[in-house]
C-alpha cells in the first residue's frame, strides 16, 4: 500500500497533510513560519505575562529554527525571569500521492521530519508571592 | 258608492246585511290572500336604498356598510349579498392566533407557502434564525440574524461549522462501469482531472468531483461541477459487467441542465410516458418450425408485459422520476428532495460528529421490534462489514485530531442510533478527547487500512430509505413516551432501545492540500448524508453538541477563503448570479439621487456592474479577426497540465514554460489576488498592466515608507453632462407645460359648468419612462462594442477582472478571485521578467476610485 515516490514523479501529485497537533492547551503554542516573528513574541511574552507559569513552544521541520530563536530572545529579554527546557522528537507524517491518470489509486507515503519542544517557565526563585 | 259607504248597516238603513255568524274557512281563505299580497308587497321594495340604509335611525350605526357585525342579524346575509353585488372586497378579519396556531391550521398554511418555494427540513428552525431568501426554487437561510461574520470564519478555521445543503440535488445512476463511461466521456473531458470512472472512485472508497460541459462542446458551454460517490460492492465481485450505482450531487443552479443533458447523452426515456404493447410482433424467423415455442414466448412475454404494465403503473409512493434507456441497460432516478445533506466544517467537525453519532451495538438489537436492522443482521455481509465500521470509527476517535488526517475525500458508512438519544442537556462544545498514549503510535494503520467496503450502507436501497422514513418515530410520539416512561428526568429509558437506527453516509473533504497556495487544511470537514425525515434530529444534535450554524453566505465566504470561486463565469450558476448581480446593483444606482451616483464616466469605468468577459478576451485576441464583434463564447481555463505550466512560470517569474496553443479569444485564466500594501478593491475592479515607470515609483515609495497609490488615472471629462443638464431642464419644462394646459382646461371647463370640475389625470408615465432610460444611457453608456474600449478604458491597460473581493481573514490582507486573459498574462509576465522582479505583480484599480495599487498572483491549479 505505501509506496514511496519522488515528488518529480509525473504521474502522481503530492498533497501533504497536516500534522497532527496532539495538546491544544492555552500554553501549548505552534510555531510557523508564516506569522510575523515580532508577533509571535508579543503573544508569548503576554502569556507568561497573564500569570502562566510555563509556555511550550512545538516546532516542526522548517520552523525549528523560527522556534529556538523565539525561546532564545524570550529568555534573554527577560532579566533571567525565564529558564528553557528543550526535547526533541520525530513526528511522523503522511502524504498522499493522487494519480493523474485513471488507472492508478491513491498511493501513501510515510514521512518523518524532526521536531523540537520547547518549554519556557518562570524561574522558580523568582516565584515567590505570584499567586495563581 | 259614498252613499253605501256612510250608511253600511242594515240596521241604520244600509243596503249590507251581517251574517249572525261567519264560516271560518271563508275568513281563512280571504285572511291567506291578504297575507300574500302583503308579503309580496314586503318583498318587492320599490325603494333605491340599501338595507342598512333603510334601517331606522335609532338602529344606525357608525361605518355600518363596512362592518355587517353592526347590522341587526337578520339583515346581515342580504347585507354582505348587496355589498358583494357592488364588487367591493370583503374585508375578512385575519383569524386569531389561537385559531392560527392548531396544529391542523399551521400545518395546512405550511404546505400553502410551500407551493412555490420549497422548503428544507430545517426551514422552521431556520426561519425563526436566519435571514431567508427564495433562490433556485427553495427557501434557504442567507445568514443568521445576528451578527455572525467572522464567528462563522473562527468556526470553520477552529471550531465546527454546520450548514444545511440538502438542497444539493442527487441523482441515481445504473449501468455498467463501460456503457456510464462512454457516456461521460462525451460531458466531461480527460484534461479536467480525473474521470468519473477512474479506478479510485469506482472501488467506492472516495467521492470524486468533475466539471460536466454540454455533449461535446468541452471547453465551451460548462454547465456545472458534480460530485459523485459509487457504491461500492459488497462481495468484492470486480466484475466489469455488473451494473454499478453511482450518486451524483448536483447544485440546483445547473440541476435542470444537466439532467437534460445526462438523458440526451444516455438516450433515456421517462418511465411515465412509456407504454407497454401488450401483443409483441411475431417473430418472423422461421415461422413454421418454432411456431408452437413462438407461442408459448408470446405468451409469456405477454404475461410479464402486463405485470410490468401494472408496475409502472402504481408509481412509487415518493414520486422518484425514472428514467431508462431502451435496452434498460442504463437507468437514472432522480433523488432530488429524498435525502438530507449536511456540511460540517472545521476541525472540530470530527469531535461533534464523535458525540452526536454513537454506532450502534449488533448484539444489542433487539429482533422482536422488526425494524429494518432486523432483516439486514440475517443477510450474511452485514454484520461483518457493520464490525468494520465500528472499528474504525472508534479507532478515529482516539487517534485523530481533525477530519483532514484522514484518506482525503474518503467514504464512510455508520449505522447510528437516533441522535436523539445522544444529546447533551445543555449546548455543549464538543472538544477532542485525545489519547496521548496513542499519539506515539504511528496513525498511519489508520490511513492505510481504508478498505472499499467501510463506504458500504443500507442508506443505498430505496426500499430501505423509505422503511426508515415511514417507521420514524416522530418527535411529538418521542415526547409523549419519555414523558410517560422516563423516572428520572434526563436519563435513558427502556423504550429508547427499540428505536430504529439510521444508516448515514460520511462523506471527509480535505479543505485545502495545497500549503504554498493556502493554508493547509483550511475548510477540512464531513459531508452527512441522511434519510428524509432525520433532517430535524440530526441537526438539532449537531447544533447542541457545539456546531455553529452558517447559512449561503458562508458558501461565499469559504470559497473566498479558499481562494476559489463557488460558481465559474462560465457555468450556468455564474451566469445566472452575474445577471441577478447585475439588474440588482444597476437598480440600486438609479434609486440613488444624482448628487450621490458614482460618476463612473469620470472615472473611466465602462462596465461597473458586471464584467465584460466577451469584450475584454475581443480586445486581447491576437490571431482571430479584428471586426469588433466579440466572441460570445469564452471558457475558464480548467486544463490541468497547462494550469501546471502556467503556475510554474508565474513562480519562475519567466516565459519559458508558456503554453503556446490557448486560444486567445476565448479562454480565461483563474487567479488568486492578494494586495500588497493598502486598498480594498470591490467586485469588478480592473487588473491592469503596470509600466516600467510604475515599478521604479513603487521601489522607491517602499524607501520612503510611502503608501500613496502608484498611479492615479487622470480625471476624465463627461461630456454627456452638459446633455444631461439640458434634457432634465427640458423634461421639466415639458411636465409643467402640460400641468398648465391641463390646468386651463379645467379652469374653462368649470366656468360653463354648475358641478365641480376635476382636473384631468395627467397620463405622463410613459414620457417620463422614456426620459429615465435615456438619462440612465447617458449616465452608464457602457457602450463596449468598438473594439480596445475594453482593454484601454483607462491609461493602463487592463488585461483581466476580479469578480470577488473582501478582506481575507486567512491571510490578514485583501485578496481575491479574478479571471485574467492569456495574452494579458503573457505580457505581465513578459513585463516582469525584463524588470527582474521575483514575483509577477500587477495593477489593481476599483471601480470606483481612481488610484492604481500593486497586487500579488497566484494561479489557482484547482479550479
Amino acid at each position: 500500500m505505501d509506496k514511496k515516490f519522488g515528488a518529480s514523479s509525473k504521474s502522481f501529485r503530492q498533497k501533504k497533510k497536516n500534522p497532527p497537533k496532539p495538546r491544544k492547551r492555552q500554553n501549548d503554542i505552534y510555531i510557523t513560519t508564516k506569522s510575523n516573528f515580532k508577533a509571535q513574541q508579543k503573544y508569548c511574552k503576554d502569556l507568561l505575562d497573564s500569570g502562566l507559569k510555563e509556555v511550550y513552544l512545538h516546532c516542526l521541520g522548517n520552523a525549528i529554527n523560527r522556534g529556538l530563536n523565539l525561546a532564545l530572545s524570550l529568555v534573554q529579554n527577560s532579566n533571567d525571569t525565564l529558564t528553557y527546557a528543550i526535547n526533541t522528537s520525530t513526528i511522523h507524517l503522511i502524504d498522499e500521492f493522487h494519480p493523474l491518470c485513471d488507472d492508478d489509486d491513491v498511493s501513501i507515503q510515510k514521512r518523518n521530519n524532526s521536531a523540537v519542544h520547547i518549554k519556557i517557565a518562570r524561574n522558580s526563585t523568582y516565584d515567590i508571592g505570584f499567586a495563581l | 258608492m259614498d252613499e253605501r259607504k256612510l250608511e253600511y248597516d242594515s240596521t241604520l238603513g244600509g243596503p249590507v246585511v251581517l251574517g249572525t255568524h261567519m264560516p271560518t274557512y271563508k275568513y281563512a281563505a280571504s285572511a291567506l290572500q291578504e297575507l300574500k299580497e302583503l308579503i309580496s308587497a314586503t318583498k318587492q321594495t320599490t325603494s333605491t336604498k340599501l338595507i342598512f340604509q333603510s334601517l331606522p335611525k335609532h338602529m344606525r350605526r357608525r361605518a355600518m356598510s363596512h362592518h355587517p357585525k353592526r347590522l341587526p342579524r337578520k339583515y346581515r346575509a342580504g347585507h354582505i349579498h348587496q355589498m358583494s353585488k357592488s364588487g367591493k372586497p370583503q374585508q375578512t378579519k385575519r383569524p386569531s392566533r389561537k385559531h392560527r396556531r392548531r396544529p391542523q391550521n399551521l400545518l395546512k398554511e405550511y404546505l400553502r407557502r410551500q407551493r412555490k418555494h420549497q422548503w428544507l427540513e430545517t426551514h422552521i428552525w431556520h426561519a425563526k434564525r436566519f435571514h431567508m431568501i427564495e433562490k433556485w426554487g427553495y427557501k434557504l437561510p442567507y445568514a443568521s440574524c445576528d451578527k455572525t461574520y467572522r464567528a462563522c470564519y473562527r468556526a470553520t478555521a477552529e471550531h465546527c461549522l454546520l450548514q444545511d445543503i440538502s438542497f444539493h440535488a442527487c441523482i441515481e445512476m445504473r449501468g455498467t462501469i463501460s456503457r456510464l463511461k462512454e457516456g461521460f466521456d462525451r460531458l466531461t473531458s480527460r484534461e479536467c482531472g480525473l474521470s468519473i470512472t477512474a479506478k479510485t472512485f469506482v472501488t467506492g472508497r472516495r467521492e470524486g468531483c468533475i466539471d460536466v460541459f454540454k455533449d461535446r462542446q468541452y471547453p465551451l458551454n460548462a454547465l456545472g461541477k458534480v460530485s459523485f460517490l459509487w457504491r461500492c460492492q459488497e462481495d468484492g465481485d470486480s466484475n466489469d459487467n455488473i451494473p454499478r450505482i453511482v450518486w451524483l450531487w448536483l447544485h440546483p443552479s445547473s440541476y435542470n441542465q444537466i439532467l437534460e443533458e445526462l438523458i440526451k447523452v444516455f438516450e433515456l426515456k421517462s418511465q411515465k410516458t412509456i407504454k407497454v404493447p401488450l401483443k409483441e410482433k411475431k417473430s418472423l424467423e422461421d415461422p413454421v418450425e418454432k411456431q408452437v415455442d413462438a407461442q408459448k414466448q408470446t405468451l409469456q412475454s405477454a404475461k410479464v408485459q402486463r405485470r410490468l404494465q401494472f408496475l409502472t403503473k402504481t408509481q412509487t409512493r415518493r414520486k422518484v422520476p425514472i428514467y431508462q434507456s431502451d435496452d434498460s441497460a442504463v437507468q437514472l432516478k432522480e433523488l432530488k428532495d429524498t435525502l438530507n445533506r449536511f456540511r460540517l466544517t472545521g476541525p472540530l467537525s470530527q469531535s461533534v460528529l464523535q458525540r452526536a453519532f454513537k454506532v450502534i451495538d449488533i448484539d444489542d438489537v433487539d429482533c422482536k421490534q422488526n425494524t429494518w436492522i432486523c432483516r439486514k443482521i440475517e443477510e450474511g455481509n452485514f454484520s461483518k462489514l457493520h464490525q468494520r465500521q465500528k472499528d474504525f470509527w472508534n479507532m478515529c476517535h482516539k487517534r485523530i485530531t481533525s477530519p483532514a488526517e484522514l484518506l482525503s475525500n474518503m467514504i464512510l458508512g455508520l449505522n447510528v442510533e437516533d441522535p436523539r438519544l445522544n444529546r447533551p442537556q445543555k449546548r455543549t462544545k464538543a472538544l477532542i478527547t485525545y489519547d496521548v498514549q496513542a499519539f506515539h503510535e504511528s496513525s498511519q494503520q489508520l490511513l492505510c487500512d481504508i478498505i472499499p467496503e467501510l463506504s458500504s450502507s443500507p442508506l443505498w436501497s430505496e426500499e430501505t430509505r423509505n422503511r426508515i422514513s415511514d417507521e420514524m418515530l416522530s418527535t411529538h410520539d418521542y415526547c409523549s413516551l419519555r414523558a410517560k416512561h422516563a423516572i428520572v428526568p434526563g436519563k435513558a429509558c427502556q423504550f429508547e432501545d427499540s428505536m430504529q437506527p439510521i444508516p448515514v453516509l460520511l462523506v471527509q473533504r480535505p479543505g485545502s492540500q495545497e500549503g504554498d497556495y493556502k493554508r493547509l487544511s483550511y475548510a477540512c470537514g464531513w459531508d452527512i448524508i441522511a434519510p428524509a425525515g432525520y433532517g430535524m434530529p440530526i441537526w438539532l444534535s449537531l447544533i447542541m453538541w457545539g456546531a455553529r450554524p452558517g447559512g449561503l453566505r458562508e458558501f461565499e465566504s469559504i470559497a473566498r477563503e479558499l481562494g476559489t470561486e463557488e460558481h465559474l463565469p462560465d457555468t450556468v450558476g455564474g451566469l445566472q448570479t452575474s445577471g441577478h448581480r447585475y439588474n440588482e446593483m444597476y437598480n440600486k444606482y438609479f434609486r440613488l439621487p444624482p448628487a450621490k451616483r458614482c460618476n463612473y464616466r469620470k472615472f473611466a469605468i465602462v462596465s461597473p456592474f458586471r464584467v465584460p468577459f466577451p469584450q475584454l478576451l475581443r480586445d486581447w485576441d491576437t490571431n482571430g479577426s479584428k471586426c469588433g464583434t466579440p466572441t460570445t463564447d469564452f471558457f475558464v481555463l480548467r486544463d490541468r497540465s497547462k494550469l501546471q505550466e502556467l503556475s510554474e512560470c508565474l513562480r519562475k517569474c519567466n516565459l519559458y514554460k508558456f503554453p503556446k496553443d490557448l486560444p486567445t479569444g476565448q479562454c480565461l485564466i483563474q487567479v488568486k489576488i492578494s494586495m500588497t500594501s493598502r486598498g480594498n478593491p470591490g467586485d469588478f475592479s480592473l487588473i491592469c498592466l503596470p509600466n516600467r515607470k510604475d515599478f521604479k515609483k513603487k521601489l522607491k515609495q517602499i524607501k520612503n515608507h510611502n503608501h500613496e497609490p502608484v498611479y492615479v488615472e487622470p480625471l476624465l471629462p463627461d461630456i454627456d453632462e452638459k446633455e444631461r443638464k439640458r434634457l432634465r431642464l427640458q423634461h421639466k419644462k415639458q411636465l409643467k407645460r402640460l400641468r398648465g394646459q391641463r390646468v386651463r382646461e379645467k379652469r374653462k371647463k368649470q366656468e360653463t359648468s354648475t358641478t365641480k370640475v376635476v382636473i384631468r389625470p395627467a397620463n405622463t408615465t410613459a414620457m417620463c419612462l422614456q426620459h429615465m432610460r435615456t438619462m440612465c444611457k447617458l449616465w452608464l453608456p457602457e457602450n463596449t462594442d468598438t473594439l480596445y474600449s475594453v482593454r484601454k478604458q483607462g491609461t493602463r491597460d487592463c488585461f483581466g477582472y476580479m469578480t470577488t473581493a473582501h478582506f481575507c481573514l486567512t491571510e490578514g490582507n485583501v485578496g481575491g478571485v479574478g479571471y485574467v486573459t492569456v495574452e494579458g498574462l503573457r505580457e505581465l509576465l513578459k513585463l516582469c521578467q525584463q524588470c527582474r522582479l521575483k514575483q509577477p505583480q500587477c495593477l489593481i484599480r476599483s471601480t470606483n476610485s481612481r488610484n492604481y495599487r500593486f497586487a500579488v498572483l497566484k494561479i489557482n491549479m484547482n479550479v
